[in-house]
């Protein structure tokens, strides 16, 4: 397997926007990761939020009317998974936050008995950077 | 020589020992990837019933019970090892190259056991065999990691035991079918069976050791470890109610741990614990269709947990590190891992047209049915939760998010081709669910595809990712940070370790003042014998010849007068 470093020159050039010849780095990606660049051009993330939005709304309408509801459970009310869904999440997501600041600790806080600390052996990986 | 003439986990025992005697390179990833095809093949030639008998210390071993249950579980344990093996190709270290034969086929041994023998010594098996693969990393960290992990996993075999040498003396049978919870016997089974299954408060060993094998082997020992649990518990206690709750509470308390959670890695072992909970249910409702529930999520599942850590794996390969505060923005440099693990994350978080979406439902599907609706609730919002920690955080954060300014190589073609394969069946799972349906145990009258499910299932995914953000957005969503949380392992690796450190400190103590008390008293003692009987003392002084000899006189003299007296 190749060595490499993973970073070093490669996360320099990252930083500034250039490849080592001094090309644009985002041509010498791959074609996909070129295409996946989209998602971080400005404006998009926005926009990609408004897409989700929508998305919501055309669900909610599609549940309303053309889901049938039977009388039962939770589940047959209109816009129950709608609802469910975007209040256990924050749920979740804010009891973890506050969950952390219970039980976090620092790395190294089981010691040399634990792998936390420690670096994965480079001996065993195949560190490589792009395009080298 | 016929399939049924020679037990499937023979081929990979076999392999594993012939494996070092063969060149390096080549010809030993060749074997690796060859054995888990032929096993496959036979596991579906061979036909249903029991196989090969063997007498042991007076018990009949059954070695070969072949039925839709078990021939569902080997055939996923067999792709698994195929996939497991191709991924690590690259990997020339024989100890990890065995382990992962012999873990292999401990873990199909153990699905065909038709007694509990058989099973507890395959048992026994995937806990030695697995273990090289945390210990291959070759680090301290991993060693003392592995030691624990050891320690529980023969733990549980120990309890396995016992419980079959009572369950024997109660039934005069070691036959591995239906139990019942009651006695001593059943009770150790079941616990034995809970510690591999990772049931609540004896869970830990798994996000504790799975992060600390090597890049392949944890890809490895996430598919067949837990899942011969799940296999055990829906053999032996299928309707078991307790499982019910059991299982409601392995789906939502990892999630937290997991959303707060650094290293993705443990992240997904966390994950891997909350899908247990779902099977686990199913195992506990026990009907026809909750049992497929279970068997066909265990099956799907372990592949998309097998292509969440492939592809964790993957950076953790090309980076270093797999802690989400170290990472972000690989997908220009690793777009096709980022694809395989988005396919994961869709997946494991049951996005319609994937694989968890027809089989996680079968189970939803039973406990509504039954009505048991705080159960249900439950699983709903572990479902959200998944869909946090799996499905949004583990892609995101190794793959997007802020640009880490990592530009590492795309994964190796090998890994890229083992991606491939598992990312290309979940979606195959997920749209056609015909074929894995026609394997489960039981009849499926099921259709996932249903206008209320299909839209309620989009709603509950896509409002959760509205939610998710509006707390990215508003800093509300917890930051990646490198740090280390407390779990009920504390309680064996800090508290216990720390109170008996305090015993045996107190203990020294005390044998201190106690050896002090007996020193002085025996240094008293022995001044007094010296006094009164040393050398300084009146007998033990040395005489002069000439004072003995008057002393002598004495004495005579005094025997005279009373001789003569006694006389008068």
């Amino acid at each position: 397997m190749k060595p490499g470093t993973g970073d070093g020159v490669s996360r320099m050039a990252a930083r500034n926007g250039t490849g080592p010849d001094g090309s644009s780095e985002s041509e010498r990606f791959p074609a996909l990761g070129r295409a996946f660049l989209w998602v971080d051009r400005p404006g998009n993330p926005l926009r990609i939020v408004w897409a989700l939005t929508v998305a919501c709304g055309l669900l909610l309408v599609a549940d309303v009317f053309l889901v049938e509801h039977k009388a039962g459970g939770m589940a047959s009310l209109p816009g129950f998974f709608a609802g469910a869904g975007f209040v256990m999440f924050s749920t979740i997501i804010i009891a973890a936050r506050l969950l952390r600041t219970g039980i976090g600790r620092r790395e190294d806080y089981y010691g040399d008995r634990a792998i936390d600390r420690e670096t994965y052996p480079d001996d065993q990986l195949g560190k490589a950077d792009h395009g080298r | 020589m016929g399939a049924d003439t020679f037990p499937t986990a023979f081929l990979f025992l076999v392999a594993g020992c012939i494996l070092p005697l063969l060149p390096r390179g080549l010809p030993r990833a060749a074997l690796l990837i060859a054995v888990p095809v032929i096993a496959a093949g036979q596991v579906l030639a061979v036909p249903a019933g029991g196989h090969l008998e063997s007498e042991l210390f007076g018990f009949t071993l059954q070695l070969m019970r072949v039925d839709a249950l078990s021939r569902v579980f080997a055939l996923i344990f067999c792709i698994a090892a195929f996939l497991g093996n191709l991924y690590a190709w690259h990997v020339r270290d024989p100890v990890q190259q065995t382990a992962a034969l012999l873990y292999a086929g401990s873990a199909i041994g153990a699905v065909f056991a038709g007694d509990l023998v058989t099973l507890f010594i395959y048992w026994e098996g995937t806990a030695l065999a697995s273990v090289f693969l945390i210990w291959a990393r070759r680090t301290p960290g991993a060693f003392h990691t592995g030691m624990r992990y050891l320690a529980i996993q023969i733990g549980s075999g120990v309890l396995l035991l016992a419980g079959v040498i009572l369950l024997h003396r109660e039934t005069q049978s070691i036959a591995f079918d239906r139990m019942t919870l009651g006695s001593l016997a059943t009770w150790l089974i079941f616990i034995a069976f809970g510690i591999k299954c990772a049931f609540p408060l004896l869970h830990n060993w798994l996000q504790d050791s799975y992060p600390a094998a090597t890049v392949t082997g944890t890809v490895i020992l996430s598919a067949f470890t837990t899942k011969l649990a799940v296999y055990s518990l829906a053999r032996g206690f299928p309707g078991t109610e307790i499982l019910i709750y059991i299982g409601t509470l392995m789906t939502i308390f990892p999630i937290f741990f997991a959303e707060i959670e650094n290293d993705l890695r443990r992240v997904l072992a966390y994950s891997l614990n909350n899908q247990l909970g779902f099977m686990v249910v199913g195992i506990g409702i026990g009907t026809e269709m909750a049992l497929n529930g279970t068997v066909s999520h265990a099956f799907a599942h372990i592949l998309y947990k097998a292509l969440l850590f492939m592809s964790v794996g993957a950076v953790l390969f090309r980076t270093g590190t797999s802690k989400a505060s170290e990472l972000g923005g690989l997908y220009r440099t690793m777009p096709l891992t980022a694809l395989c693990c988005v396919i994961g994350a869709a997946s494991i978080s049951a996005f319609p047209l994937f694989s968890g979406f027809v089989t996680k439902s079968l189970i939803l599907h039973e406990v509504e049915v039954a009505h048991m609706t705080v159960i249900w609730l439950g699983l709903v919002f572990a479902s959200a939760g998944v869909l946090s920690h799996s499905g949004i955080k583990v892609p995101y954060f190794a793959f997007f998010a802020h640009d880490s300014g990592r530009r590492p190589a795309e994964a190796p073609p090998h890994m890229l081709l083992a991606m491939g394969l598992t990312a290309f069946l979940c979606v195959f799972i997920g749209v056609h669910p015909g074929p894995l349906y026609e394997l489960l145990p039981y009849p499926v009258h099921y259709d996932a595809y249903t206008v209320p499910h299909v839209v309620g299932q989009l709603e509950l995914l896509l409002f959760a990712m509205l939610a998710f953000c509006v707390l990215m957005r508003t800093g509300i969503h917890p930051p990646e940070v490198r740090a280390v949380n407390l779990d009920f392992d504390w309680t064996y690796r800090r508290f216990i370790p720390s109170i008996l450190t305090r015993v045996l400190d107190a203990a020294a103590g005390a044998s201190d003042v106690a050896t002090g008390w007996l020193r002085s008293r025996g240094r008293s003692f022995a001044d007094h014998l010296y006094h009164s009987r040393g050398p300084e003392n009146l007998l033990g002084r040395s005489w002069p010849t000439g004072s003995m000899a008057l002393f002598i006189v004495g004495v005579l003299v005094w025997v005279l007068i009373i001789t003569f007296l006694s006389g008068l």
